[in-house]
């Protein structure tokens, strides 16, 4: 993958908020799509401290929900940390809530998903208690984790309203535990439960020239030595400083090599 | 590539208008790079979600499969991944990035439809070998077969929202991300008028089932209703709309659609669908008073429920009609009704499970918070736990007994203020009483006339001596007792018994508190406390009535629990298992092997010293 230019002070962040050197324990990477979060994301967490337990979610449409970030949380820190997490859901999926409301189509009568609820009382009473009951397990793990959520604009709204509520609001009492949401939207930062233990950041694009040099240099490319800083801030100019099309563009041109 | 070809590109840059225009010169430009192969690769992967080599493989192979070099496509994944738009895609693969993509699709659909949809196929092809068992590749699916093949599309992506909306599975997470998907064909302009309605219709429901009523009601207001066209779209929609409506207490709306959707639900000789239409028509009009007519309505809708054996249907209905009943003031007849209802609720689910486990009614939001969830969460276990040797049917009749006594708060009240009493305690006490209450059984199960009539006139005779007590004349007690009577067995009808107390003792707080109400209004009683009349059930036990005990009575509880510890053990375990367990003396006879006639004598004594301790508290 190709070096991300510049976004040292955001590194710089996320590398103190992956350390716990940082006051607050929740961090918000906010940017459009092209900004590079991703990108950004990615080369900090994989120079992070090998000993530190970090778990990362894109909670991209319904494939990764609410009861996903449970399950692999558990599964990764052990589930011996999480009886009362493991019997609250055997239990659940034992006597799922049902109950039948208006104005449904005929369906079967086989319940076979335990957090499912037909409304949302329902769903929010069981989401309380197997939160509070997984909170107990990482309480129990006493070791420093980071929870790294991307893409989140395009979470579910059961996932959005679960994350930016009851995770959030426990996850800021737990001085172990770090989040770190990155998406084009984020949960909105001056919340009054987890809002004193957060900050937020906006990714604003590359549009310093010099930042893109060394991505010129690396990638070798075909571009006469006096029309670099030109075309860069061309690109620059244009793109308002996304990575995404700079890049794109960029990794259009040949290297010198294939010049030859 | 010569240094005019970038100065060229610079220069169309320049020109362009639009920061779509430019994206697309971007991608473009790097899409010249590479060979025709790749390029026609990454055309193709923009198609789905994601892909890994064998989906990529699937739209490629009538194209590439004779490709003296590109027809490996794990090579040309592996080219495809060092493309700065392509990235990982969880436990699928890859994919390309979302803004590329949307452009790579536009301008395909835009540019050759005909290989748009030919890509979609062959995409919606592969998806059904793996939609099986994987909602994703059913949403894939449904996806490609909207572009590949509208008419079909349409009918799975109606279908399959229902199946996921539709209990037993309420995967309303999953219709929405169909229906999020769905929208990019929409936003896009791929789709017809039928699959973009079917589109809104179902982002309505999810915006309907988040409380989102008013967005639900624009997105309803694009579909345009053809009944004659799209019969099944134009009665779901009217019904959608109904219940909006209805929600937001625009009842008269909400008739005429739940009328219009219900005529529409005939022509298509879909019963159940009408059977909920009446039903909603039914609760319209109980809102709005016309009871008469709500109850015509659901009568109507039971008949078909019944006929078509939708039992929770069935259940719904007499549950209404409960109500409609208990609205008008005919208590028995509710009692009746809820009574015919509660079976489907608590014995549907659980008759239909291999583990005999039983359902969990819902709870209040009042009720959701942490320290309640983590009770209710210990009482289902430890529920379980007591009933697992019980006949299942038990069990469902407990269910909701313990259900309701959670929920008022009942449990968590008793579990504080007694505190020698566990959960496992509580729950064995209501499980032998259910088991053991033959009054409540005669009265309320069996309806037993002599049963009545001896229970009222043990309350008329309870009632007037209470009133005696409190200082009333003979003959006024006498008077007033029928009335406090009749209007104390209205509330023994429809109050919920509990079964943590005897049913006599229970019956008789509910009486002594409408009296004592009734004294607070008409002051026709002497308010002041007589440790003499003093009824420990009214100090121990709330009623589980609207005549609760309000938070200061709670004070006196504890008071008199810490009294009650202050008296020699004999008295003190007459006074508990009397009126805390509200065991007959009889009952505390046999376990304390001592005659009647004894426990009368500490009755009297225990009360004596009990009440001398609480004057020199100043608790009365």
């Amino acid at each position: 993958m190709t070096a991300l230019a510049n976004y040292h002070e955001e590194r710089r962040l996320i590398a103190a908020f992956l350390a716990g050197e940082l006051a607050e324990r929740i961090l918000l990477l906010r940017g459009e799509s092209g900004s590079g979060k991703t990108r950004l994301l990615n080369e900090c967490l994989a120079a992070r401290s090998p000993d530190l337990k970090l778990i990362p979610f894109q909670v991209r449409e319904s494939a990764v929900g609410v009861a996903e970030i449970l399950y692999r949380v558990v599964n990764l820190l052990g589930d011996q940390h999480f009886a009362t997490f493991t019997a609250q859901v055997r239990q659940f999926q034992a006597t799922p809530i049902v109950k039948v409301g208006r104005n449904i189509a005929l369906g079967s009568n086989e319940v076979n998903v335990a957090l499912q609820a037909e409304n949302q009382t329902d769903r929010r009473h069981l989401q309380a208690a197997l939160t509070a009951a997984w909170f107990e397990g990482v309480l129990a793990w006493n070791r420093p984790l980071v929870i790294v959520i991307d893409t989140f604009e395009q979470a579910t709204t059961e996932t959005r309203e679960w994350v930016a509520g009851p995770f959030l609001a426990r996850a800021g009492q737990l001085p172990q535990m770090r989040v770190l949401i990155a998406g084009q939207r984020t949960p909105e930062a001056h919340n009054i439960e987890w809002g004193w233990c957060c900050q937020a950041r906006e990714l604003q694009g590359v549009r310093e020239v010099q930042a893109w040099r060394p991505l010129v240099e690396e990638l070798q490319l075909a571009i006469p030595e006096t029309q670099v800083e030109g075309w860069l801030g061309a690109l620059c100019h244009i793109y308002h400083g996304l990575p995404d099309p700079i890049i794109k563009a960029l990794r259009g041109v040949p290297r010198r090599e294939a010049r030859q | 590539m010569s240094v005019d070809r970038l100065s060229d590109f610079l220069a169309r840059l320049q020109a362009a208008t639009t920061a779509e225009e430019r994206e697309w010169l971007a991608l473009g430009f790097n899409l010249d790079s590479l060979e025709p192969a790749l390029q026609r690769a990454v055309w193709a992967a923009a198609i789905p979600h994601w892909f890994d080599a064998a989906y990529l493989w699937a739209l490629l192979e009538p194209e590439l499969a004779s490709d003296p070099v590109w027809n490996d496509p794990v090579r040309i994944v592996e080219r495809l991944r060092a493309l700065p738009y392509v990235e990982d895609f969880p436990e699928r693969g890859y994919n390309i990035h979302e803004r590329s993509r949307k452009l790579l699709l536009d301008h395909l659909w835009r540019d050759d439809p005909v290989r748009f949809r030919l890509l979609s196929q062959r995409a919606a092809n592969y998806c059904v070998k793996h939609a099986v068992d994987d909602w994703q590749w059913q949403h894939e699916e449904v996806y490609h077969l909207l572009i590949a093949q509208p008419a079909q599309g349409v009918e799975a992506l109606a279908a399959t929202g229902w199946r996921w909306q539709n209990p037993p599975l309420f995967a309303y997470t999953r219709v929405e991300a169909m229906a999020n998907w769905a929208m990019e064909h929409v936003s896009a302009g791929r789709l017809e008028e039928h699959g973009v309605a079917w589109t809104w219709l179902w982002q309505a429901r999810i915006d309907f089932i988040y409380a989102r009523y008013d967005e639900a009601k624009t997105k309803l207001s694009h579909i345009r209703l053809d009944g004659e066209r799209y019969p099944r779209l134009t009665a779901d929609t009217l019904q959608a709309q109904g219940d909006i409506f209805l929600q937001s207490e625009e009842y008269a709306e909400a008739q005429i659609h739940y009328e219009r959707a219900l005529s529409l639900y005939r022509i298509l000789d879909d019963r159940l669908r009408e059977a909920n239409c009446l039903r909603s028509l039914g609760d319209v009009c109980s809102l709005v008073d016309k009871l008469e007519i709500a109850r015509e309505r659901y009568d109507q809708a039971l008949a078909i429920y019944r006929l078509i054996d939708y039992r929770e249907g069935v259940a719904l209905c007499l549950q209404a009609l409960g109500d409609l009943h208990r609205i008008l003031g005919e208590h028995v007849a509710a009692r009746q009704l809820y009574q015919q209802a509660l079976p489907f609720f608590y014995k549907r689910f659980g008759d239909k499970r291999t583990d005999k486990t039983y359902q969990l009614e819902p709870l209040e939001d009042s009720v959701i918070n942490d320290a309640s969830a983590k009770l209710w969460s210990q009482i289902v276990t430890e529920f379980q736990t007591q009933t697992a040797h019980l006949d299942p049917n038990l069990v469902a009749e407990l269910m909701p007994i313990i259900y309701v006594n959670y929920k008022t708060g009942r449990i968590a009240r008793r579990l504080r203020s007694i505190e020698t009493e566990t959960l496992r305690d509580y729950l064995q006490k209501v499980i032998n009483t259910y088991q053991n209450e033959h009054t409540w059984r005669l009265l309320m199960i069996e309806r037993d006339d002599v049963a009545w009539n001896d229970f009222q006139k043990r309350l008329q005779r309870n009632v007037s001596q209470f009133l005696r007590a409190q200082g009333l004349p003979g003959f006024l007690a006498k008077e007033l007792s029928p009335d406090y009577v009749s209007s104390a067995i209205s509330l023994i009808l429809i109050t919920p018994f509990p079964f943590d107390v005897s049913f006599d003792a229970w019956a008789t707080v509910i009486m002594h508190n409408l009296v004592r109400k009734g004294s607070r209004r008409g002051s026709e009683l002497n308010r002041s406390r007589n440790i003499d009349a003093l009824d420990f059930y009214d100090l121990i036990v709330e009623s589980a009535s609207d005549l609760a005990m309000s938070e200061s009575k709670y004070d006196d509880v504890e008071q008199v629990q810490s009294a009650i510890a202050e008296l020699p053990p004999d008295y003190a375990e007459f006074i508990t298992l009397r009126y805390l367990e509200g065991l007959s003396y009889k009952e505390i006879a046999v376990r304390l092997n001592c005659g009647v006639a004894t426990l009368y004598d500490r009755n009297k004594n225990a009360k004596r010293l009990l009440r001398q301790i609480l004057v020199a508290d100043g608790i009365i």
